[in-house]
């Protein structure tokens, strides 16, 4: 990951619908090859975001940059959107659609093609290509989709709850193909209610509530932030006078250690070893994102 | 302009791939080339032999029947008693007889007597009967004799020879019957195709916002472009089905000139054909317009179905009003429906038919035509990017109103 260019760059962006203001002032950017998760309540302003971001709808103010200038038809080109509110042609054949969707974003058919059939071997689907869409499961469907929006190779990949009713393994068939694609340079913007995946695949996580950003950072600094300055540590005992900690826990298989403002977890380790605790595993101990998420939503309300 | 004509390629390619397209580009033309053959074909099976005789009785109780027996294809035979009359019905030697009663001359009524089954008496029966009856009264010399020549006249009082005239004084050439039949029949063709590009065009916008498509379109395209391509591809679709219609018809016409005396004199000038073509792209691309923009405002194809009748109205009235506008092409009303962008398309084609149009008339219709389509175009452009997402919601007038003063 170079992470050192914008591909997006969303500054004081405000958008309102019949005086409601849906986006206010949102600002945020994402890097080359990074994934972003963009998380936040039913009704936070992410799709208008995302929507005003492809040009599908105006701000009213602010400015939205994507490869490092005003959106434009090539720059459109280079973007692969799958929306939350989706579907395909019903009457249509798979790869009659893949072919069209592909045209539209600038590939001729036989790059189309050969991408095409590389990604439905993916997914798995290469034997559905010639079916119509209506005899497809919506699992399927879905996927379809999802070969629809890399299909053209897209620098930037917008994904707006793109695991919703898929069962594991095609979840899992998804990342991988996120994965190649990111490894290959491509950014990604993955708008989810479920965290664990914003968790498991994004480096950056921008929060949006009421039209406003409430949270960007990296993944990890986010959850220091929300930390408690707590450590887990599994080892055989705990010294009822170590310095430096506040409190201590036992929560079954380890412990729980709260410590005091200006403590380091490091030398709480050292202090442990140093009496000769044998210790089998420790880690910081930090909030999930759901954990922040909730706090963040519930503080604001 | 590459993405709008990427899209009307594909809406071009799954157009011509249905097959309610093909079936009614193919039928039509298949349809006017059976109804020639057939015409053709009933010709040659009763035109060949001499008409058949029938021969009728009829019994003269009033002493008026003095002169000629025979009328057209129909025979009259006296008998000089009802009983008689009957036994040659009875066996079949006659079709039918009549009773003339004395008090003929009086009342006018005479009895038929006949073993048809039928609910209506046979109607070239009663004309030649009348005819029987008039010329022998005519004759009737208990009066006073009739000369031949009047007895003519009464039967037929005026064959009329229609001489036009043109501002100069000038004669112009007889109406063209057949002519005016092909642009009838063209008129009818010339709606069908453009309701069902049209409608093709609705029913496509309905489905892409039903099924969410629409989303992932935009994402690539602008609304303009998405309209724009749609537009164009459904109009080459229906463009070239009226291009077969008019060629094929062409050919239909060849044929039947050849072999039917009645279609000889009918053509197709091919000026008026490339105005049947011009119509047709004017008259597509305005309500082709209309129909996108209804469309984006309705949420689903349906409730956009139930919109379209308010554009077909005004489109067929021109139809249905053909005998005004023929009877006076250059009235009020007829220059009304020629101006007017909704009616003109198919008023211009009935004017034709009648061929009472000037050129400058079309030429300002097709100019008002134009600068509609585009007014259209433009309030289209506004409406249907603001409302293409907008699923299952319509909106309300005042809000449509805010788009298009680009609120």
């Amino acid at each position: 990951m170079s992470g050192t260019r914008s591909v997006v760059e969303v500054e004081r962006v405000s958008k309102e619908f019949s005086g409601l203001k849906a986006v206010d002032g949102v600002s945020f950017n994402v890097q080359e090859g990074e994934v972003l998760g963009l998380v936040g309540p039913n009704g936070a302003g992410k799709t208008t975001t995302i929507r005003m971001l492809l040009g599908i709808i105006r701000p009213d103010s602010g400015e939205v940059r994507v490869f490092g200038s005003p959106l434009t038809e090539k720059a459109k080109d280079s973007i692969g959107y799958l929306p939350e509110e989706r579907g395909l042609y019903r009457g249509r054949r798979v790869w009659e659609t893949l072919i069209y969707l592909a045209s539209l974003k600038g590939v001729d058919s036989q790059t189309a093609s050969d991408r095409a059939g590389r990604l439905l071997e993916a997914v798995g689907l290469e034997s559905s290509r010639n079916s119509r869409v209506k005899e497809l499961s919506r699992g399927m469907g879905q996927l379809i989709q999802f070969v629809a929006t890399v299909l053209h190779d897209p620098r930037l990949v917008i994904l707006d709850e793109p695991f919703a009713g898929l069962d594991p393994v095609n979840v899992r068939l998804v990342k991988q193909v996120i994965s190649e694609l990111q490894q290959r340079g491509s950014a990604f913007m993955l708008s989810t209610h479920q965290m664990n995946q914003v968790e498991e695949l994004c480096h950056r996580v921008v929060m949006i509530d009421r039209g406003e950003v409430v949270l960007d950072g990296r993944l990890l600094e986010v959850k220091h932030r929300f930390g408690d300055n707590a450590i887990h540590v599994s080892c055989d005992r705990v010294p009822a006078d170590l310095p430096g900690v506040r409190s201590l826990r036992n929560e079954g298989d380890h412990w729980e250690l709260s410590l005091a403002e200006g403590v380091k977890p490091g030398e709480v380790l050292q202090a442990l070893l140093e009496r000769g605790v044998s210790v089998d595993s420790y880690e910081v101990a930090l909030p999930s994102l759901e954990e922040v998420f909730v706090r963040v939503v519930e503080g604001r309300r | 302009m590459r993405k709008t004509l990427k899209v009307a390629r594909e809406e071009l390619r799954v157009m011509a791939r249905q097959l309610s397209f093909r079936i009614i580009t193919v039928l039509i033309p298949l349809l006017g080339l059976l109804a020639v053959l057939g015409f053709i074909a009933f010709q040659a099976l009763t035109g060949g032999g001499e008409p058949e005789m029938t021969e009728v009785g009829y019994v003269d109780m009033a002493g008026v029947i003095t002169g000629s027996q025979q009328q057209g294809n129909v025979s009259f035979l006296p008998f000089e008693s009802d009983g008689e009359a009957r036994k040659a019905l009875l066996a079949d030697d006659i079709e039918r007889y009549y009773v003339i009663p004395s008090d003929y001359l009086e009342t006018g009524q005479v009895d038929e007597y006949t073993m048809e089954k039928g609910l209506f008496p046979s109607e070239s029966g009663r004309s030649a009967l009348n005819e029987f009856m008039l010329a022998n009264v005519l004759s009737v010399s208990a009066l006073e004799p009739v000369p031949e020549q009047v007895v003519q006249r009464i039967r037929q009082p005026v064959f009329v020879n229609s001489v036009r005239l043109d501002e100069r004084g000038e004669q112009r050439p007889p109406p063209d019957y057949g002519g005016y039949a092909f642009f009838f029949v063209l008129s009818i063709l010339l709606i069908m195709a453009i309701f069902t590009s049209a409608g093709t065009l609705l029913q496509g916008i309905g489905e892409e916002k039903e099924n969410r498509i629409m989303e992932v379109l935009l994402s690539s395209l602008t609304p303009g472009q998405l309209m724009a391509g749609k537009i164009l591809g459904l109009g080459a679709a229906g463009l070239v089905q009226i291009v077969i219609w008019v060629v094929a018809g062409w050919g239909i016409l060849a044929l039947a000139a050849g072999q039917v005396p009645a279609f000889a004199g009918i053509s197709l000038p091919g000026a008026t054909a490339l105005l049947g073509v011009l119509y047709f792209v004017l008259g597509y691309a305005l309500f082709g317009t209309l129909f996108a923009c209804v469309g984006a405002v309705t949420p689903t194809a349906r409730e956009g179905n139930q919109l379209v009748p308010i554009f077909v109205i005004p489109c067929i009235i021109p139809f249905y009003a053909s005998v005004a506008i023929q009877s006076n092409p250059a009235g009020l009303f007829s220059r009304i429906l020629t101006f007017f962008p909704l009616t003109s398309p198919v008023t211009v084609m009935v004017r034709l038919a009648a061929s009472g149009i000037e050129a400058w008339e079309i030429a300002t219709s097709a100019l008002i035509l134009t600068v509609s389509t585009l007014l259209a175009m433009w309030v289209a452009g506004r409406i249907f990017g603001a409302y293409l997402l907008m699923y299952g919601k319509r909106p309300s007038v005042r809000e449509i109103w805010h788009a298009l003063r680009g609120a």
